[in-house]
């Protein structure tokens, strides 16, 4: 089993969510700045930040929740199913 | 098709960011469940057609997303929920939810248009590159960015948390205010 590598590029998702979320780079800025007027107003960082923050807690807390044991069983019978079709 | 075993360690740790990508989605843990049980067969019979090396995630949450939206493109109204019937229906019903904590949030969530949520979730939740958001989702790497910006427009003015509503005066003295300080 490897939930410690799976972790961590949880982890690694969680970081790079952080980027897109309030760290845009220059150009991307510019381009959202196009679409702007079909957007509405432009939202500032604070705003940016605070629904990054509660879009995150709210994913993170799903994250958080075990693994339904039905998905680690359907792995597993689909791997056993195709050895013995293989026989 | 077997795949081999640390591929299959690979899929059942894609299971958490799936499911909550699913979950949030389609707003109800059962269906959710049934779709990444689905996406997970899906994957299973092509793993074949899966490139090695490249980025598993976003294979199988483009397997998730099209699974979602064939399916419930029947159901579309109810999945936009206009009416906001599909709300009421999470607020009535709380043991549907996967938890009261994220409630206002979630309920605005389920009010925003399918895409405009998917978009939000893939680049704002999921750890995904507006480029890669608009691999899974089929469309321009402008038309991404654009469902995000009106995403969190909507979501702000929904949950009231933007201070600096529009750039009238006072507005700009807040931003100024906080400039300075």
């Amino acid at each position: 089993m490897n939930m410690e590598k799976g972790k961590r590029g949880l982890m690694v998702l969680a970081r790079k969510a952080d980027t897109a979320m309030n760290g845009h780079s220059p150009d991307e800025e510019a381009e959202a700045g196009m679409v702007q007027k079909e957007n509405g107003p432009k939202l500032d960082r604070g705003t940016q930040s605070r629904i990054g923050d509660q879009l995150r807690a709210m994913y993170n807390d799903l994250m958080d929740q075990p693994v339904p044991d039905k998905f680690k069983a359907l792995l597993e019978q689909l791997e056993k199913r195709d050895e013995g079709e293989r026989r | 098709m077997t795949p081999e075993p640390e591929l299959r360690d690979e899929l059942l740790a894609a299971v958490p960011s799936l499911r909550a990508f699913a979950i949030s989605l389609c707003g109800q843990v059962d269906r959710a469940d049934d779709l990444v049980q689905d996406t997970l067969m899906r994957a299973l019979a092509n793993i074949h057609r899966f490139e090695r090396g490249t980025n598993l995630n976003a294979w199988l949450f483009t397997i998730l997303r099209n699974l979602f939206h064939s399916e419930f493109r029947k159901r579309r109204r109810e999945v936009e929920d206009p009416d906001g019937s599909y709300a009421a229906r999470l607020k009535s019903q709380p043991e549907q939810a996967a938890h009261l904590d994220f409630e206002d949030f979630r309920v605005a969530l389920a009010k925003l248009p399918a895409d405009q949520r998917e978009a939000l979730l893939l680049v704002g939740a999921s750890g995904f590159s507006y480029e890669e958001a608009a691999e899974i989702c089929e469309c321009a790497v402008g038309t991404i960015k654009s469902r995000v910006n009106r995403a969190r427009s909507r979501l702000a003015q929904m949950l009231e948390l933007n201070e600096a509503e529009d750039l009238g005066p006072d507005g700009m003295t807040r931003a100024a205010l906080q400039a300075i300080g």
